[in-house]
């Protein structure tokens, strides 16, 4: 399977002239107890686990009430609460399609962040060999 | 391999909804489901949701403690 960059326009700066950075977000569908939903998912290198917005959780139908709370860190030291939670996972490209059960953390609403699906080792990078092209 | 638009800033820091495809957005909202909403009242039955980081945001990693 092979996904395109997708470009986002940012403020041009010395790092950024052109004004657009590229992402490497790719489509997948993220399969609930009671609902599915088709989102852009960031490949995150740096992620020890899938992080889901809890804003998506209600979508699924996963009932956050009863989890337990942990936390993630970012780089910048914050500390993030999330609850885990089980899900599908589905990748689909030219009428092939993978679909796995994953256990992913789901970060609270306070918490979130500019991008509202990560796709890090755990639950996503361990079943596949990936490899990013940004030219 | 098919290459999408650029995500203009206009769309920053909200939630969009591309058309199945990803060739055009097609909706936005605040949240998600309202994106989702949104898409599927201009009959987009299958949208990619995306969140649209702002425009003076730069994203990095995450791990779990």
């Amino acid at each position: 399977m092979k996904f395109p960059y997708l470009r986002y326009e940012v403020v041009r700066s010395s790092t950024t002239p052109e004004g657009v950075v590229y992402r490497p977000r790719i489509p997948l569908t993220l399969h609930g107890p009671t609902g599915s939903i088709l989102v852009a998912g960031l490949v995150d290198t740096g992620a020890d686990h899938v992080f889901i917005s809890a804003e998506i959780a209600d979508i699924l139908g996963v009932d956050l009430e009863e989890k337990q709370a942990g936390k993630a860190e970012g780089v910048d030291g914050n500390l993030l609460t999330v609850r885990d939670g089980e899900i599908e996972l589905e990748l689909c490209q030219d009428g092939v399609s993978w679909r796995w059960s994953a256990k992913v953390g789901f970060l609270e609403l306070s918490d979130e962040g500019p991008t509202a699906v990560y796709l890090g080792q755990l639950g996503f990078l361990e079943y596949f060999s990936a490899s990013f092209d940004g030219d | 391999m098919q290459q999408h638009p650029t995500v203009p800033r206009k769309w920053a820091g909200k939630w969009i909804a591309w058309d199945n495809a990803m060739t055009r957005v097609v909706a936005s909202g605040i949240t998600a489901a309202e994106a989702k909403a949104a898409a599927e009242l201009v009959g987009e039955s299958k949208p990619v949701l995306d969140k649209a980081p702002p425009i003076d945001v730069h994203l990095i990693g995450a791990r779990m403690r």
